[in-house]
């Protein structure tokens, strides 16, 4: 990583690869991987899902 | 033609579906159950700089226009509210239907631990009700920032 890190700072590689992504990033199959995205997303969705019922919740009970 | 990821697809699907049942039940919740903003269905303005001689804002005070049920007007003024506090008796179980108008600038009325939560506006009259159950001293205060004296400006309501 730290070696990459370095070429790309100095302008290495980009002859030979341009626009060059890491492997563990960009599968052959051309789907990218979006597991842990689809993880964090629907962590997000569900922690404003239960805030917002939360929340109506409360307003019901001081109604 | 677009490429859309499968999982992208169903997080956006969640997204969109989330936001469509959180403004379904607010909107419906406003037909059915009366939760709506504090100037629907009553609107009307007055001359904030004519208070002192608009009726009922001439003279607020709380009156019992029925069997524990209430209709406080009051105006909200840098830096208090009137009627006196003194005034704003009722007994537990009563229902309170504010009418609340400013005859100066933009202050807050809110009673904590209840949904009485709104904006004052000088010009137009916003309303809220609210059923007290318990008896006790509840806090009115102004939650807009107003001026010099803003955090001096409460009053309460007694419940009996
Ligand atoms: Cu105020």
């Amino acid at each position: 990583m730290a070696q990459s890190v370095k070429n790309i700072l100095q302008g290495e590689d980009r002859k030979e690869k341009p626009g060059a992504v890491p492997a563990s990033e960009q599968p052959s199959s051309g789907e990218p991987q979006l597991k842990g995205t689809f993880a964090s997303v629907m962590l997000l969705g569900a922690f404003l899902l239960a805030a917002w019922v939360a929340v109506f919740i409360l307003y019901l009970y001081r109604k | 033609m677009m490429h859309i990821h499968r999982l992208e697809k169903i997080w956006l699907t969640f997204g969109m579906a989330m936001l469509a049942v959180f403004l379904l039940i607010l909107g419906l919740s406003a037909f059915t159950m009366g939760m709506d903003t504090p100037n629907s269905g009553h609107d009307h303005s007055v001359h904030a700089a004519k208070l002192s001689e608009t009726p009922p804002f001439d003279h607020p005070a709380i009156t019992q226009i029925g069997d524990r049920e209430y209709e406080a007007v009051m105006t909200a003024w840098a830096f208090g509210y009137s009627p006196d506090q003194d005034q704003l008796v009722v007994p537990a179980g009563s229902t309170v239907h504010f009418s609340v108008t400013s005859s100066d600038v933009v202050h807050g009325f809110e009673i904590p631990g209840t949904n009485v939560n709104m904006m004052v506006l000088p010009g137009e009259v916003n309303h809220v009700s609210h059923k007290f159950d318990e008896p006790g001293e509840y806090l009115i205060l102004c939650n807009e920032y107003c001026g010099i004296g803003h955090q001096a400006m409460f009053t309460k309501l007694i419940v009996t």
